[in-house]
């Protein structure tokens, strides 16, 4: 058996020294390599623009493409990944400036480039990073019959590949957010604005079961329902909103004391009153700023409570404000009463704090 | 007799740095792996949602910058610049003036059209007396609040002002003297509104300005520091910040989360007590109590790191303003060890209590105290030669390249993931100074350390003392 000197010597230094050599060679070698790599990745981003803006903005019969194709090739090592992935980035970064008939073309050239059979390889590669950055590829160039690969990664296990599948599958559905109602999983707040900017960019129509939605038994799906419904200024769902502010859920209650406002609901007030006193901190906070739109006489007699009695002294301010926004003559009246409230009102009412 | 007990003193101080080299060395392979694992899942998902969607939408969480200034005339324009120019559609930037002597204040008023205001100060968290706050005229600088307030002697008092007058519900604390990338809010923000379990605080990389390019407060070029000890601290930040954190972050063990740059839940950092300003490492010590906080309310939570560098400071450039740097960070770790002793193996605190202070004090606090202890019995042992000459020169040289490999496996990744550095020149820099690191530097990190500690049991007046700025008033490469 050897000794601990002998392990340390012969073993234990020996090893470590080589993993120290090969390390610093790697990174020395490393930078070397990745020099001559940024200049090939240049010239490839070259010519793949100028190949991009002669297709583009120049009037082109089939036989010019198919020869401007055949050019690009010759030009760039088109059968590398890292190409084809830089070559599809950049038809990415073109669509996203342009509009109309040149949005066609450049889905045209993409599929002509036989570059769909990339993207797809990429989804069904096991490395998560890969499958995401497929999604990503399909619905940023919108190659629509792609819609099929996706459809399978709707239901996967992991969270962060089921949300990209589902951006990228809504995205090439054009809308058709009826099936959201039946997701079984918590859709996390990042998750619903990345819905919601969908919605912006292509300009999807309110879903035809949006009712349905406030019904679901996942909360995250009632949460998003209700901001779609602020979005689309849909109003139609007032009572099952208002009775949504006495949900146990504490982020329904929030999303649905923001709609109240957001919406207009002048018969929330009573509601949104009544839970004042049983919820937290900040929904009370939110409370006070809907009832700061759509309070009416209710709410002076309430604030006026409020802010003799809130030890809070956050909420008290809220709760100045709200008055002092419905009944300004009810708002001086107790500042003067203590020099507190009168320090809060002169907050309020200057014009520089926002 | 005396000599045999010197013996068997000696035999089991060796006894006992072997077990504690082979747990370091192991705990230190376990944080490589963890850390690996960490940067890697963060790589995987940079597709998961794009930064430009989130930079349109109006439904992120609002965030308060507060960078707190004290006598920092020569740059504070220029930094408050930077700080007006980071990107987030909902944010405010709250400068607090810690009682400059000099004409910070007067230039911020004249530079941002600054009035004082009626604004109503809540005092959440005791500070000393604030004189006022002030909000521009100028609806351009609309983001920009500057609070006046008496010295308090402490970044922590001056930070405590500015979250009590925040308005948003996250804050990101940092120095004003801090370059922030574009994104930096963002970043950060992003995992407390990704994560179904309660994120309380997110921190990220922060490198060295010294030497980089700055114009008026943007930072144009980096580069690799040009003087010897920024050359070291820069390799301290990259191994500390991609290695160790990264790794305490992916099980959610992060003590300390930078003073420098860290973001945080106001509500928490409220209850928690805010900073405390008797505290020199007032960024570690609010962490634990925040921890503390969480799990005495039985609230689960987060702390996420991201390994990415986010923040570009000065650090010192001088032996005496290190050393006296060193000698604050190493009194606020025993300070806080020391406050929070009844954390310490308290099955209430969970993995606080048996992994991450156990952590701390064996391998953060002790190291220093255990090399001296080293130094001292190898001396004895030469003295009445009971020494292996051989199989300490073995052993120390091992545990030199094991060292060695730990940093140059952070260079390797933070140059894989982010190639921060100009050209192989300056990398290779880094490798020779990660080479003489361990004799040249580390020794005057553990005479720091333990004067430090010194201080601390000592109870010794403390004091912040003055961090020389050299300011970066045009574009210039230092």
């Amino acid at each position: 058996m050897i000794s601990i000197l002998e392990f340390i010597k012969f073993y234990l230094v020996p090893s470590l020294l080589s993993c120290v050599i090969i390390l610093i060679v790697l990174m020395w070698s490393k930078r070397l390599i990745l020099h001559n790599f940024n200049k090939r990745k240049q010239l490839v981003i070259q010519n793949t623009d100028l190949f991009l803006t002669s297709l583009i903005f120049e009037t082109n019969n089939k036989e010019k493409v198919e020869e401007k194709i055949a050019e690009l090739k010759n030009k760039i090592p088109f059968n590398r990944n890292w190409c084809k992935k830089i070559v599809i980035n950049e038809m990415i970064r073109f669509k996203k400036n342009l509009k109309g008939e040149s949005n066609f073309i450049v889905v045209e050239l993409y599929k002509k480039l036989e570059l769909h059979f990339y993207s797809a390889r990429l989804v069904a590669d096991i490395r998560y990073s890969q499958k995401c950055e497929g999604f990503y590829q399909f619905q940023n160039i919108d190659y629509k019959p792609a819609k099929k690969l996706i459809k399978p990664y709707l239901r996967h296990r992991d969270r962060i590949i089921r949300s990209n599948a589902y951006a990228c599958y809504l995205s090439l559905v054009q809308g058709k957010l009826e099936r959201i109602a039946n997701i079984p999983t918590k859709i996390s707040l990042l998750n619903i604005i990345k819905l919601m900017e969908l919605l912006h960019v292509k300009k999807i129509d309110l879903p035809k079961n949006i009712d349905e939605w406030l019904f679901s038994e996942n909360n995250s799906v009632v949460r998003l329902g209700i901001k779609m419904m602020v979005f689309f200024n849909y109003a139609n769902q007032e009572e099952k909103i208002t009775e949504l502010l006495n949900s146990e859920d504490s982020i329904l209650r929030h999303e649905a004391i923001l709609a109240t406002r957001e919406l207009y609901f002048k018969n929330a007030e009573t509601g949104l009153i009544s839970i004042y006193l049983h919820d937290n901190d900040n929904n009370k906070e939110e409370i006070l700023k809907s009832l700061k739109e759509i309070g009416g006489e209710k709410s002076v007699a309430f604030l006026e409570q409020l802010i003799l009695y809130e030890s809070n002294k956050t909420l008290k301010m809220f709760a100045l404000d709200a008055l002092n926004s419905i009944d300004k003559q009810t708002a001086e009246k107790l500042s003067l009463e203590d020099d507190d409230t009168l320090k809060m009102l002169h907050h309020i009412n200057d014009i520089y704090i926002v | 007799m005396t000599t045999e007990i010197l013996k068997y003193c000696i035999s089991a101080y060796e006894v006992f740095v072997s077990a504690f080299s082979g747990i370091y060395i192991l705990i230190y392979i376990i944080l490589a792996i963890l850390s690996y694992s960490a940067i890697l899942k963060h790589l995987r998902f940079q597709k998961y949602l794009e930064e430009e969607t989130l930079f349109k939408s109006n439904h992120l969480t609002g965030v308060s910058v507060v960078a707190p200034a004290f006598n920092e005339g020569v740059n504070i324009v220029y930094n408050v610049r930077s700080l007006l120019s980071l990107t987030y559609p909902k944010y405010e930037v709250i400068i607090v003036n810690d009682g400059s002597t000099d004409d910070t204040l007067e230039k911020l008023i004249t530079e941002f059209e600054l009035v004082k205001v009626d604004f109503y100060y809540e005092e959440h968290i005791p500070t000393r007396p604030v004189r006022g706050h002030y909000k521009s005229k100028n609806p351009i600088y609309s983001k920009l609040m500057v609070v006046d307030k008496e010295n308090g002697k402490s970044k922590a008092d001056a930070s405590n002002a500015g979250i009590n007058s925040s308005k948003y519900p996250l804050f990101l604390c940092t120095d004003v003297d801090c370059i922030l990338k574009q994104d930096t809010i963002l970043k950060l923000a992003k995992p407390f509104m990704e994560h179904d379990r309660r994120v309380i605080a997110t921190g990220a990389g922060i490198r060295i300005s010294n030497s980089c390019e700055v114009k008026e407060g943007f930072l144009v070029k980096i580069h690799f520091p040009t003087e010897w000890y920024p050359r070291f601290q820069e390799l301290e930040y990259v191994r500390a910040f991609l290695f160790g954190r990264m790794a305490w972050s992916k099980i959610n063990g992060l003590l300390l989360v930078s003073g420098g740059l860290g973001m945080f839940d106001k509500e928490i950092a409220i209850k928690a007590g805010g900073y405390w300003h008797k505290s020199l490492g007032e960024d570690m010590e609010l962490i634990t109590r925040m921890r503390k906080y969480m799990y005495d309310n039985h609230q689960k939570f987060l702390i996420k790191y991201i390994p990415e560098s986010l923040c570009w400071t000065e650090v010192p450039s001088t032996k005496e303003i290190l050393l006296r740097q060193r000698v604050r960070w190493a009194r606020g770790l025993v300070q806080t060890l020391y406050l929070h002793r009844n954390m310490f193996f308290n099955p209430k605190y969970g993995r606080t209590a048996f992994l991450i202070l156990p952590y701390f004090f064996w391998f953060e606090f002790m190291v220093p105290i255990i090399e001296v202890v080293g130094l001292v019995t190898i001396i004895v042992a030469f003295a009445f030669q009971f020494i292996n000459l051989e199989f300490l020169l073995w052993a120390t040289f091992a545990i030199y390249l094991f060292y060695l490999l730990i940093t140059l496996i952070s260079i390797f990744i933070d140059e894989i993931l982010y190639k921060n550095y100009d050209n192989a020149k300056e990398l290779m820099v880094l490798v020779f100074m990660a080479i003489i690191e361990p004799i040249v530097y580390h020794p005057i990190c553990v005479y720091a350390s333990i004067k430090g500690y010194w201080h601390f049991f000592k109870q010794k007046e403390q004091s912040w003392g003055v961090m020389t700025r050299k300011g970066f008033t045009t574009s210039k490469k230092i």
